[in-house]
């Protein structure tokens, strides 16, 4: 009877720790959610006083530069990650196999774009990329962005490939793979799960930039979170909780994603590994 | 079947490390030889060297007369099964097995009856929809052996197949690569540190120290005569007396001893004997080559017994059949016979490893 009592007691601590998780997550967005449905909400208020669909509406209007602003964001975000899984995989590569004079440099040279403010440099890019014509452009956009996304793509697949054994591909040349046949049937499987954690990672951050984007697209290039601030700035709240809830779905999903991958035995967790 | 041809095969990873010195070997066409010595030697370097995945820094090699330098590792036919059973962990075993013949283009129907075919052949039948992870090292390593055997290669080269694997396993893997290779007639490298796994698998071991190759012959001649004092050490004649060669006679500390060949120039030498080629006498008689030693310790092991016999000038370990029944008392005199055919003479100046 004891032990049931405390089995009872137990699963019930379980859940109240779950609910505070979930509600110290989520809570932060109530104000969102409720500002969405609003249609009028005045000060000394505590819910709106008027409700209303006008935000959502908003949403599925026809004309509405949210749509446009969407596809922007998702093909810059998606153009992003790709980019720094390209550039990433062979740098990841270098630090994660191979030991070399000056690697503790190159290490800190790679990670310096996530200590110092992007912001910072990005300044004088934005004059280099006016005199190439960059500046304003979706292209420019998606380079300037490659700041903060690079350093945790190399230190990610850095970490991949620091628990990778090279004589898997060896062994596939002895087998008669040539040398693009093991890239493609050996070490694009081998790390896979890692470099999908790495792409998602470059994807959210890409998602949520904003001053970048504002600096370099300067207004032309309307993402997402650019038209979040416009509607902000002009204090249409109900229309600026529905952007940031819209703006959190695939943090959300990516989150969600990919902790049910890391947490799948022997998966993409290695690749948080030291270097 | 192949023959493989190493010539003045010499490599280096840096200007210090020369992990394959000067070294030429042939490689008999349909045989298993052992490329055999302690770690670090260079032995997973020389199966790289002829796989063709580390470029030699001078030498030649050849596959039945024809160079291999210009040929991909992935067009030579020398398949590498590595020292830790290395499985693409992302393909199930059938799909591993298959990996060659894919990578060959093979039409898959045949490919699936290959497979089959070789994993019954390394009694894995029924095993091709397991994930590498749920073997057991012992049929990871068949697996492997099986990936490699699909694809019937020129050459299978084989890192330290055995040691990964607890004795009787081991034993078991022995019989199975032997077996293999006796019915496919592949021509076979392996690797070892192990001097009896070699001796037991092997037509022909080449000893390697240091990237020197140091003798190469069938097993037995490790034991009748080794090339040098460091190869008679590794087989285990432990057994040195330092001596001086006067042209046919040795003076050594414990008198003077007759050696049945004698081509080294006379001067400083070490005698060598291999621990039961001493025999233990009662009398002395007129025979020459008997010394006398004390007993030092006398330990009953079984079918044989192991004494240690100090003698004039050296320790001497001395192993016997139990027969005699008799053990010795610490510190009782003894008379020892070396016989002259079991006595090797190698230069003083020879360093020993
Ligand atoms: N890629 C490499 N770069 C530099 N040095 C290397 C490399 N591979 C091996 N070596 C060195 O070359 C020497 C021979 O190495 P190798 O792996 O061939 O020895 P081994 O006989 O196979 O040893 P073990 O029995 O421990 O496997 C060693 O001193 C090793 O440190
Ligand atoms: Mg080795």
């Amino acid at each position: 009877m004891d032990i049931r009592q405390s089995e009872k007691r137990r699963r019930f601590l379980t859940l109240g720790l779950v609910c505070l998780v979930l509600a110290a997550l989520l809570l932060p967005f109530l104000p969102q959610v409720i500002w969405s449905f609003s249609h009028r909400w005045l000060f000394p208020s505590l819910l709106p006083t008027e409700w209303g669909l006008r935000g959502w509406s908003y949403v599925f209007s026809p004309g509405a530069r949210l749509g446009r602003a969407i596809i922007t964001s998702l093909t810059i975000s998606a153009t992003v990650s790709l980019l720094s899984i390209l550039v990433g995989l062979p740098a990841g590569r270098a630090l994660g196999l191979y030991r070399f004079r000056g690697k503790t440099l190159v290490q800190f040279l790679i990670l310096s774009p996530a200590i110092v403010p992007a912001f910072a440099a990005a300044m004088g890019i934005h004059i280099q990329f006016i005199r190439y014509g960059l500046a304003d452009t979706f292209f420019g956009v998606v380079l300037v962005q490659l700041i903060p996304t690079l350093p945790y793509v190399v230190l990610i697949l850095g970490g991949v490939f620091s628990s990778y054994r090279i004589e898997v591909e060896e062994e596939a040349r002895t087998l008669g793979a040539n040398q693009l046949k093991v890239l493609w049937y050996v070490t694009l499987p081998s790390i896979l799960p890692g470099v999908i954690v790495a792409g998602l990672f470059a994807f959210m951050i890409s998602w949520g930039q904003y001053l970048l984007t504002l600096l370099i697209g300067g207004g032309q290039v309307l993402t997402l979170p650019i038209l979040l601030l416009n509607f902000v700035n002009s204090g249409d709240y109900t229309l600026a909780s529905v952007l940031s809830l819209i703006l959190i779905i695939p943090s959300g999903t990516i989150l969600w994603y990919t902790s049910r991958y890391l947490t799948r035995e022997g998966t993409a967790l290695g690749g948080f590994g030291k270097l | 079947m192949t023959q493989v041809t190493l010539r003045d095969l010499t490599k280096k990873y840096s200007s210090q490390v020369k992990a394959v010195d000067h070294l030429s070997l042939e490689i008999p066409a349909g045989k298993i030889t052992a490329i055999l010595g302690p770690s670090g030697c260079g032995k997973t370097t020389l199966l790289k060297l002829i796989a063709g995945l580390v470029p030699p820094t001078s030498g030649d090699i050849f596959f039945d007369g024809i160079s291999q330098l210009d040929i991909p590792a992935e067009k030579r036919g020398a398949v590498m099964v590595f020292q830790n059973h290395l499985l693409f962990p992302f393909l199930s075993v059938g799909d591993n097995v298959a990996f060659g013949l894919k990578m060959r283009g093979e039409p898959p129907q045949l490919i699936r009856e290959q497979v089959l075919q070789i994993l019954e052949l390394v009694q894995l039948a029924g095993y091709e929809k397991r994930q590498p992870s749920q073997l057991s090292g012992g049929q990871q390593q068949r697996a492997a052996l099986a990936r490699a055997l699909i694809t019937q290669p020129r050459i299978l080269l084989l890192d330290e197949p055995l040691s990964n694997l607890d004795a009787n396993l081991r034993e078991e893997m022995r019989e199975l690569i032997f077996n293999l290779q006796r019915q496919q007639g592949i021509t076979t490298v392996f690797v070892t540190h192990d001097q009896e796994e070699a001796v037991m698998l092997a037509d022909q071991i080449a000893l390697v120290f240091e990237g020197v190759l140091q003798q190469v012959g069938e097993p037995r001649a490790f034991y009748e005569r080794p090339a040098n004092l460091a190869t008679a050490r590794f087989f285990g004649a432990n057994n040195i007396l330092p001596g001086f060669d006067r042209e046919g006679r040795i003076d050594t500390a414990s008198g003077s001893l007759q050696i049945e060949e004698n081509q080294i120039p006379p001067g400083p030498v070490n005698l060598v004997i291999r621990p039961e080629n001493i025999r233990i006498v009662t009398e002395k008689g007129d025979r020459n080559n008997i010394i006398v030693g004390r007993v030092r310790s006398c330990i009953f092991a079984g079918t044989r017994t192991r004494m240690k016999i100090t003698v004039e000038g050296a320790l001497l370990e001395v192993v016997t059949d139990a027969s005699p029944l008799r053990c010795y008392q610490e510190g009782e005199t003894i008379l020892l016979f070396l016989p002259p055919a079991k006595l090797w003479a190698y230069p003083a100046k020879e360093s020993s490893v």
